[in-house]
């Protein structure tokens, strides 16, 4: 898919490098992160949802079959069109057929990261289509041609003057509002509030034009209901809304990770998703889609996620409502945003998520990358243990010998020394020695680019024990 | 829990050294980077347990837990250093130990490492999770002047008991005011191999905590393990030697939560 891969070691450098980067994402995730706590404080069942939220998707996950029928027949009952797409590929080449059957050309779509995945945009295009993105933060990718670098707040690292800025040279509004200009006296909080919302409200009118002119709209869905065969999308915007129902042909775009068995267990998901995902008790908007007002073709989508099913110590990857909140949480995220990894989902769900998704090196890397610190399993609502996932990549990777020959040396070397303790207690080089010469160790040099070397004691504890204590 | 600190020695009259009964003994395991380069901390640590009237043994047969090998996907090797552990302290009733990251890969990943149960994981404890919840003294007498900035490693806070045992001991230091900061439980970017693969990463991170640090105006960085404080002194002396010499920087000095508590007062 991605061509020109970089891999996560040289584009994380180039984001690490930019101090501004990490200091926008502190403060926006960190907002993100105090609302979801004292939300989550104010829940004392929050341990109880999660532990049921896990319970449901474990289950149906290991019933997916079952529920994906059920889903399938509830849905064509309602008057849906309902497909399976095995690839990304397939999806597109689907969506593209219906659109030239019903002659569209501008195509509204809502958010969603099914469809990011899946590169369904550049097929419209390639296609001659015209997919207009509605989301406010996918319209600025959209017209910036940069991917989201988040999954729910996909410019996180933009400031307003930055979004000013594009929407005045690509026309979307007339000129950038004077409080967001360079000397304009920006440093007002709420100046700069009342501008960025005169900017919303003037993009707001221009995608109104195209709400009204397009001749289809192309949703994702945050759950798929199988006993009423629904589809249900949150969001705060109503964007999703015109979407789905003004055109008078509805696609939606549905990975099938996205099922839940019964209307009834969407209480606990809607409770969890907001919270976790912007640090709001709920969301201004929940469609519940059931009976098409137009026509809705309903495609199930697969593109890898049967091999994740298949996988009995990883399926449950599958059970994540793309709430971000692992992002947010996420010390490494933090500094190299999604466009450090180059992947669709980024941050912690991502680095295990994406080599599933896409097998082969490209994102075998991304487990690597992060100090395991646990912040995301401890905030993920949906419970799932996300460092415990990382590191059994890790192993999965070596135990297939791809690591460098240097490194599992180094290991097999550290590895005797560790069960020969006579042999480590007494063989020990002088202190002096050792940090005169660990400069010429490749790990150490790693280390000192960038820190002082630590410097190893001229008595270990160990000494001193026999010293003082053993006599 | 006792918190009076009238005894001649500084030490809580609570603590368990009562008369008729026999004197408290604990292993000591001294994690391999404390032995090689903080061996202050260890010696910290027997300094304080004997004050506390705990007898400290040693083995010197120990190594390490194994966990670099462990959280760098090499489960081989994991489990062979595993087992030396688990032979070295086959018949330690409780073993006490200056770093909860090594405390939590015994206690919470053995099992899995090794694929059996084994009683030692039972018997391993952090040292403060030690002092406060299995002595029962929160006092032990000692005293730092000044504002620090607590930080707890990851694996303590998230699969040991947390900060707790830690905060209970230093709110009785004496003149110790422990400023309270969004960072706290932001990790140091150590993360072991993670440091080495990826230096500027790794380094962002505890400078991304140290900054906040700075702008609290703390003076001491205290923290219950050595890994994390070999990381954040190493970025500090990076930073903050050349910036010192020609602006009078303060610098954050760092302790380990046993040097603060036995009384010794240098830097780590
Ligand atoms: S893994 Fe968990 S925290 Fe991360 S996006 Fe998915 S549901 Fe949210």
């Amino acid at each position: 898919m991605r061509d020109d891969h970089a891999g996560f070691e040289t584009a994380s450098r180039e984001k690490v490098a930019d101090r501004r980067l990490a200091i926008q994402l502190h403060v926006s995730t960190g907002n993100s992160l105090a609302k979801t706590a004292s939300l989550i404080e104010q829940t004392p069942q929050w341990q109880a949802l999660r532990a049921h939220a896990r319970q449901v998707k474990l289950h149906t996950l290991t019933h997916l079959d079952e529920y994906v029928q059920r889903f399938a027949a509830a849905a064509e009952r309602n008057g849906a069109t309902v497909s399976w797409a095995a690839t990304g590929e397939d999806a597109c080449a689907q969506t593209l057929a219906i659109a030239r059957q019903h002659g569209v050309r501008r195509i509204t779509k809502a958010k969603s990261m099914t469809n990011e995945e899946i590169g369904l945009n550049e097929a419209l295009e390639a296609g001659g289509l015209e997919p207009v993105e509605t989301d406010f933060g996918e319209m600025i990718c959209q017209l910036a041609h940069v991917a989201p670098s988040h999954v729910t707040a996909p410019i996180i690292q933009w400031s307003i003057e930055e979004v000013a800025r594009l929407l005045a040279r690509t026309g979307f509004v007339d000129a950038i509002p004077p409080e967001l200009q360079p000397g304009g006296g920006a440093l007002d909080r709420s100046a700069r509030l009342s501008a960025a919302a005169r900017l919303v409200a003037a993009a707001r009118v221009r995608l109104r034009e195209k709400f009204m002119t397009a001749g289809m709209g192309i949703s994702g869905a945050n759950f798929a209901v199988a006993d009423r065969g629904a589809l249900v999308l949150v969001e705060n915007e109503a964007n999703i809304r015109l979407t789905t129902t003004l055109p008078g042909v509805h696609v939606a775009v549905v990975g099938i990770d996205k099922l839940i068995p019964r209307t009834a267990d969407l209480g606990t998901f809607l409770t969890l998703l907001p919270v976790a995902a912007t640090g709001q008790r709920q969301t201004s908007y929940v469609t519940f889609l059931r009976k098409p007002l137009g026509r809705l073709h309903i495609i199930l989508l697969d593109n890898g996620r049967l091999n994740v099913l298949a996988d009995e110590q990883h399926f449950d990857l599958l059970s994540c409502i793309r709430c971000g909140a692992c992002m947010n949480a996420c010390p490494v995220y933090r500094h190299v945003s999604g466009h450090g990894y180059e992947a669709v989902y980024p941050g912690p769900i991502g680095a295990v998520l994406m080599p599933h998704l896409q097998p082969g090196r490209a994102y075998e890397e991304l487990p690597f990358a992060s100090s395991l610190c646990g912040a995301c399993t401890e905030i993920c609502p949906v419970g799932i243990p996300l460092h415990e996932r990382l590191l059994e990549w890790r192993e999965r990777v070596v135990g297939r010998g791809e690591r460098s020959r240097l490194e599992a040396a180094a290991f097999a070397g550290w590895t005797w020394l560790m069960t020969h303790p006579t042999i480590y207690r007494s063989g020990r080089p002088p202190a002096a020695w050792i940090n005169a010469m660990a400069g010429w160790f490749a790990p150490v040099k790693q280390w000192q680019k960038t820190r002082e070397l630590p410097q190893v004691a001229g008595e270990s504890f160990a000494q001193w024990w026999r010293k003082n204590r053993d006599a | 829990m006792g918190r009076s600190s009238d005894s001649p020695h500084g030490v809580s009259n609570q603590a368990p050294t009562h008369s008729a009964a026999p004197q408290r003994r604990v292993s000591l395991f001294v994690p391999c980077y404390v032995d090689q380069m903080f061996p202050r901390v260890a010696q910290s640590t027997v300094k304080l347990l004997d004050r506390l009237g705990v007898a400290c043994e040693y083995d010197a047969r120990q190594t390490c837990c194994g966990q670099p090998a462990f959280n760098s996907g090499y489960a081989d090797e994991a489990r062979r250093v595993a087992e030396h552990f688990v032979r070295v302290f086959a018949d330690c009733e409780t073993i006490v130990a200056p770093g909860g990251s090594c405390v939590s890969m015994v206690r919470n990943h053995f099992s899995h490492v090794l694929g059996r149960e084994e009683r030692v994981t039972h018997c391993v404890r952090e040292l403060c999770e030690y002092v406060v919840n299995e002595l029962g003294v929160t006092n032990v007498g000692a005293s730092l002047p000044g504002r620090a900035a607590l930080h707890m490693p990851c694996h303590m806070l998230r699969e040991l008991d947390g900060a707790g045992p830690v905060r209970e001991l230093l709110s009785h230091v004496r003149g110790l005011e422990i400023v309270d900061l969004p960072c706290d439980t932001w990790c140091c970017g150590f993360g072991g191999t993670f440091s080495v693969k990826y230096p500027e990463l790794s380094t962002a991170m505890a400078e991304t905590k140290l900054q906040q640090m700075r702008d609290a105006g703390v003076e001491y960085l205290i923290s219950p393990e050595s890994s994390c404080l070999m990381q954040l002194a190493s970025v500090l002396r990076r930073v903050e030697e050349p910036a010192r010499q020609d602006r009078a920087l303060r610098t954050i000095r760092p302790f380990h939560v046993a040097e603060v508590l036995a009384g010794l007062g240098t830097c780590a």
